[in-house]
């Protein structure tokens, strides 16, 4: 296990390993690209929602280089300013559901006992319980207006499975000798947890992470239709629903940059968020670099 | 499952147009095969899917859009002559002071299962309808059957268009030889329910409250009826319309023509069959494929245009829906409480763009806000009278200026303030609906570019009701201007200024106002006299006068007024389609496939030639 002297170090360390996985240096281009354009591009290209119905459903130009939407909205301005609420969902949800999931994870699995079986319960509860109704009776209440709170409503449903598998994981790393030492030295349940039993999860950890970031781009679709948060146009997912149920798009061959350029940004960056997974791993378990 | 739903937003649209287009091909091959000669029209519509599809009319769930091919009204009405299309009935007759209503039946009409329809039928419909608060027994004392083929409706004041219509194009699809135990404890219960009502007109609110248990009573044995009746789930489905319904699926229905039908001489079509209709875009694939008949989806401008490319047999009509959609404003919030604010949103909404983006084939409404429907404009309010009249052209510059006189600002950004110095922010509640989604989308963004932060929230049908009566929200988008199936401004303004009205309730309009001459006007008292039979100079001045409460106080603004997009397929299967002028178009906002019907049983489609 890497156990570097100083962050500066780590972190020079990890870049070299992910610039010598291929897989992993592509998918760390394309989320800097991604997070260039979430933080960089709205300041350099200037949104304008103006409605033209003569330039609507246009091809890709100089002048429009994705083409225009069905209000004759440019489609490259909505993808750049749409990037930033989409990035930051993403990465909230998967952000606060994982931080969720380990602490209720690692927590029951080296506690044990009741709280086990409190906090299973509780795991069973989110895991069985529908979530549409409780997100409808969520609208009905709730008023939710910034990507922070849409994050923590997506993360509030995405935890549990996690948790579950943490938990499973940390019973078997229970009985490790590294573990037992440590309980013998009695330190802190916040060491064993965090120090010990933590960064042997990691790369199952990462997965998990990037496949909740992956979820909170589709799942924020569902939510909008839910009228829990206000419609976003420049959604990734909202402009790949507008152009497939909304509008038409789908049959008409003039808008095809219009249904492809929402569903290219979601698919590269997903599959950036897995290629660069796959460095991360090497991180963490020196038995994978090759 | 939201997350489930959306995750293979695309893969499931690609798969469901091909299942749609391997479906067409399916049905096409087959009808080629086993139905060598017959005439077949196809369709589309929506039904609980089986096992949950039943034969009870009354019953949740229904009998989806089965109902227009196997159940007939009396009569059909349409709006666009105003004339009454004998169906069930064949003549009718009004007593001199409009209190008595005679309908002569169509004699030698058989139900589907041989029982031969009479009066009784009538009758049972009727009663049960009672039950189910049909709005016509506002008005209705009772139905009297002289004979077996003659109705007679009695009212209890004199009776005016929008009731009789009411009555008489109501489907009848409840033999009294099947339905008639069920009618049968009604009856008793209505002269209770009369009896309790009068004690409680004449004794005032403290007898209602001693009598309180009375109405409980009878509100509990209607129940007890109402269990009972929605317990029977038949699996047939008996009428008297021109077609049998044979077979029913999650995909598809079957009907066949009915051989002892009254019009059965008439029909050239020998076979019904209907696609099942989950969404638009399914219906859209059907129609790109050519294997539909006659369907009605919202369709977007260039959709529309794809599908009639690529199927040189196609056409559209498109007839009023007799409604017009636009934005209810909530007069019980800030700003929009403010009629200066609201006549500077009126003014910097270019409504003929939100037309084109979000329903290009509805009627322009650019100018006023009526209440009264563009189509029947004409019919009740003067130029003359027009012209003196306030307009809400679009105008940013107008806007800006009626904003800045009543006292609000701009903010550094450019935004807009109120006169106390808070930076205005609404929100725009909507239903799910592409059209409403995409008229409300469009208006959010023209409000932002003017300078109003404004946002688009989509609430969901089960939701939507409560958040209007609740008011509990700035601007929603509605159809307003709402004379389906009567084509009667009545409905309209009882709707928009009655009292306990949809939209009236939603937007909190005051009961009172100031007319033009500075004396009140009493708009509830009004709506609700317009629902009267009235002499028709009053019925004129009433609607201007509620028109004007309308455009002066603007709780409402009207965008377009909805066509029904109709695609019809001439010569691929039928053929005879009339043209957009032809009157019986007009009647499509009493159901579209009430439509189809009328053209078969009047014999106007016919096979290929």
């Amino acid at each position: 296990m890497i156990m570097p002297r100083n962050t500066g170090k780590r972190l020079l360390e990890s870049f070299t390993i992910i610039k010598h996985n291929r897989r992993a240096f592509f998918g760390l281009c394309v989320l800097v690209f991604f997070i260039l354009m979430a933080t960089a591009g709205p300041v350099v290209i200037p949104l304008d929602m103006s409605q033209d119905f003569l330039m609507r459903f246009q091809g890709p130009s100089w002048a429009h280089i994705l083409g225009t939407d069905f209000a004759g909205r440019d489609i490259f301005q909505q993808l750049v300013h749409g990037s930033t609420d989409v990035l930051t969902i993403a990465f909230a949800t998967a952000f606060f559901g994982s931080f969720i999931a380990v602490l209720v994870g690692l927590s029951a699995g080296l506690v044990g006992g009741k709280f086990d079986m409190l906090m299973m319960r509780i795991i069973d509860i989110f895991l069985t319980v529908p979530n549409f109704p409780i997100m409808i009776i969520f609208a009905s209440i709730f008023r939710i207006n910034d990507p922070i709170s849409f994050a923590l409503v997506l993360a509030a449903w995405s935890w549990p499975g996690l948790a579950r598998a943490l938990r499973a994981q940390v019973l078997s790393l229970k009985h490790k000798e590294f573990v037992e030492v440590s309980r013998v030295m009695a330190m802190p349940y916040r060491h064993i947890m965090f120090k010990e039993a933590l960064p042997g999860l990691m790369p199952y950890l990462m997965i998990n992470f990037i496949d909740m970031a992956r979820g909170a781009i589709t799942a924020s679709v569902g939510i909008m239709l839910l009228g829990l948060v206000p419609l976003s146009v420049t959604n990734w997912g909202m402009m790949l629903n507008f152009a497939t149920f909304q509008t038409g798009a789908i049959y008409v061959p003039s808008a095809l940059s219009y249904l492809l350029s929402p569903m290219l940004a979601i698919i590269l960056f997903q599959y950036g968020l897995i290629c660069f997974a796959s460095g991360v791993e090497e991180i963490f378990d020196p038995r994978l670099r090759s | 499952m939201p997350e489930r739903r959306n995750i293979f937003v695309l893969l499931i649209s690609v798969l469901l147009c091909f299942a749609a287009g391997a479906a067409a091909l399916f049905l096409s091959s087959c009808a080629g095969k086993k139905d060598s000669g017959k005439v077949i029209f196809r369709g589309a519509g929506s039904w609980e899917i089986p096992p949950a599809f039943h034969g009870n009319p009354w019953a949740p769930g229904g009998v989806g859009s089965a109902s227009w091919y196997v159940h007939e009204p009396l009569f059909m009405f349409l709006p666009g002559n105003r004339q009454f299309l004998p169906r069930l009935g064949l003549s009718m007759k009004e007593s001199k002071n409009h209190k008595k209503l005679t309908v002569k039946l169509r004699e030698g009409v058989k139900w589907h299962d041989g029982h031969p329809f009479t009066s009784k039928d009538v009758v049972t419909t009727f009663i049960i309808g009672y039950l189910h608060h049909w709005a016509v027994w506002q008005l209705l004392e009772g139905i009297e059957t002289p004979d077996e083929h003659t109705v007679v409706f009695r009212w209890k004041k004199p009776c005016p268009h929008l009731f009789k219509t009411r009555a008489l194009i109501e489907k009848i699809h409840s033999p009294s030889h099947i339905y008639g135990k069920w009618a049968a404890p009604i009856r008793p219960l209505m002269k209770k329910e009369a009896e309790y009502l009068k004690f409680r007109k004449r004794m005032g609110y403290s007898a209602e409250t001693r009598k309180e248990g009375a109405a409980f009573e009878i509100e509990k044995e209607k129940k007890a009826v109402r269990e009972k009746l929605y317990s029977f789930k038949p699996v047939e489905l008996t009428g008297t319309g021109p077609f049998k319904l044979v077979t029913v699926t999650a995909s598809d229905m079957r009907f066949e023509k009915f051989a002892e039908g009254w019009a059965a001489g008439k029909i050239a079509i020998d076979e019904v069959q209907m696609a099942r209709w989950p969404s638009n875009e399914i219906i859209w694939a059907f129609l790109i494929a050519g294997e539909i008949d006659a369907a009605h989806p919202a369709t977007p401008k260039e959709v529309a245009e794809q599908i009639i490319k690529l199927n040189p047999r196609m056409k559209m009509v498109t007839p009023s829906d007799l409604a017009e959609f636009g934005l209810v404003f909530n007069l019980g919030r800030e700003p929009m409480s403010d009629l200066e604010f609201r006549r500077a949103v009126a003014t910097a909404i270019d409504r003929d763009l939100v037309r084109k983006i979000s329903y290009y084939y509805g009627t322009p409404v650019t100018a006023y806000s009526l209440g009264i429907i563009k189509s029947q404009r004409s019919d009740w309010l003067s130029p003359e009278t027009l012209q003196k009249w306030e307009k809400y052209e679009f105008n940013p510059q107008k806007a800006e200026e009626i904003l800045l006189a009543a006292g609000y600002k701009r903010n550094a950004k450019g935004f807009w303030l109120t006169p106390e110095g808070k930076k205005i922010n609404l929100e725009i509640s909507t239903l799910g609906n592409s059209d409403f989604v995409l008229g409300a989308d469009s208006i959010s963004s023209q409000l932002v570019k003017f300078g109003i932060d404004c946002h688009v929230r989509i609430v969901m049908g089960q939701l939507y009701g409560t958040k209007l009566t609740s008011g509990d929200f700035d601007m929603v988008t509605q159809f307003l201007g709402d004379a389906r199936r009567y084509g009667d401004p009545a409905t309209v303004f009882e709707n928009i200024l009655g009292k306990g009205g949809y939209i009236s309730t939603a937007c909190r309009f005051p009961e009172e106002v100031k007319g033009p001459d500075g004396k009140t006007i009493k708009v509830h008292k009004l709506a609700k006299e317009l629902r009267e039979y009235l002499p028709e100079p009053r019925r004129r001045e009433i609607i201007r006068t509620l028109s004007w409460v309308v455009n002066k106080y603007l709780p409402i603004l009207p965008v377009y007024e909805k066509n029904m997009l109709v695609f019809i397929t001439e010569g691929k299967r039928v053929s005879g389609w009339p043209d957009e002028s032809h009157p019986m178009w007009s009647a499509v906002s009493t159901g579209m496939e009430g439509v189809y019907i009328s053209f078969m049983t009047e014999g106007l489609l016919k096979g290929k030639p």
